[in-house]
């Protein structure tokens, strides 16, 4: 049996004209699929809400006290096991260095010093470095140059930041 | 500012009671979605529980410009989706799931109504419209159940589920498809009581 275009007719459920009307009453006579779909559409079309038992919204502010209660106590538990391995990991690095202050305080002492004053004159040493090379890479490349790289940074970190925003933001209808 | 900005906004600054009163306000169509999706009525309970929990926990993602309604049903049916999918969908038989019945609500007839005949008759059509729910896949039933019980747009739904509109009108086609033919298993001869075109839709 040919089902269109009644089969249409009814899954979009746009208002008929009274001639669509006829020739659709007198197929669903005959077709037993299509005068299912009609029966499911007004079941479905009649459906009623269930309500929850009573009393659901004291449920749920006992549930979610009780949650907020396992969570805090989660966090608690978390964060005491964060600061002993923390602490845990520190000891266990610095033991060479606590050994021997142990043993020398004095000699350890300076040879702390002696370090600290090796890596800031490295540092001193880096930065005049770096100094001179920018002031010659200044003289070498013209400001037209600089100025178009700078700006096609700045593109490209804009590009990144819209990129990250439209990922980042949050739709309707996700996932909790 | 409505009433339910307000408790919305109040909410969002951590005040239980502002969120119970939205509890208060939309348990029955999050219970009702829940049942629904669920078929059973201790699975939908807690499963509305936990959607309020999350929507309490997240609600500082909940933008403002946007019905609340929709996206508390969002996260109602995706949480029932998951739920369903973690189960493992089970195929469907009328005759196999007997069982189940002990655990679905009863809509007994009101005495009450007009015509009690047509009541028994109506609560008989939504007794066999839930179960062959069933038979859906999880996210074609979540369509059908937006659409009918919730009376949502297919924009509407498609924001829902996160979802195209012509993929939310093809899932509705099939999903109806599915449920014409269950109908038409189930029940001897259908004859229309009432002619399709009297309902509003029509």
């Amino acid at each position: 049996m040919n089902h269109l275009p009644f089969e249409d007719w009814l899954l979009e459920e746009s208002p008929l004209t009274p001639p669509q009307k006829r020739l659709l009453e007198a197929h669903l006579r005959e077709c037993p699929s299509c005068a299912a779909l009609a029966e499911v559409s007004l079941a479905l079309q009649s459906a009623r809400l269930v309500p929850p038992p009573s009393g659901f919204v004291n449920r749920f502010r006992q549930r979610l006290a009780a949650r907020q209660q396992t969570q805090r106590r989660q966090f608690i538990l978390g964060f005491a096991l964060l600061i002993l391995t923390v602490l845990g990991v520190m000891v266990g690095l610095s033991w060479p260095l606590l050994s021997s202050f142990l043993a020398n305080p004095s000699r350890a002492l300076l040879e702390w010093v002696f370090r600290l004053v090796a890596v800031c004159t490295t540092i001193q040493t880096w930065l005049a470095t770096i100094g001179v090379l920018v002031r010659v890479g200044a003289s070498l490349i013209s400001p037209a140059i600089w100025t178009v790289t700078f700006l096609f940074l700045s593109l490209v970190c804009l590009f990144g930041i819209a990129s990250l925003a439209r990922l980042t933001r949050i739709p309707q209808g996700v996932r909790l | 500012m409505t009433e339910e900005q307000v408790w919305i906004n109040q909410a969002q600054h951590g005040d239980k009671e502002a969120f119970a009163c939205l509890v208060e306000v939309y348990q029955t169509p999050v219970y009702n979605l829940c049942y629904r999706m669920l078929g059973e009525a201790e699975a939908a309970e807690d499963a509305a529980q936990e959607t309020f929990l999350k929507a309490f926990q997240h609600l500082s993602q909940y933008d403002s410009h946007r019905p609340f309604a929709t996206w508390l049903l969002s996260i109602a049916a995706h949480y029932c989706i998951d739920r369903l999918r973690r189960q493992r969908f089970i195929a469907f038989s009328l005759d196999d799931r007997h069982g189940d019945d002990e655990n679905a609500e009863t809509e007994w007839p009101d005495q009450n109504a007009p015509d009690p005949e047509n009541e028994t008759i109506r609560r008989e059509e939504q007794r066999l419209i839930q179960r062959a729910l069933q038979a859906l896949e999880p996210t074609d039933r979540a369509a059908i159940i937006l659409r009918y019980w919730h009376q949502a747009s297919e924009a509407e739904i498609a924001e829902t589920l996160q979802l195209s509109v012509p993929a939310v009108k093809s899932r509705l086609y099939r999903a109806r498809h599915i449920l014409a033919r269950l109908w038409e298993q189930n029940t001897p001869a259908p004859k229309l009581r009432r002619k399709p075109y009297e309902s509003p839709a029509f």
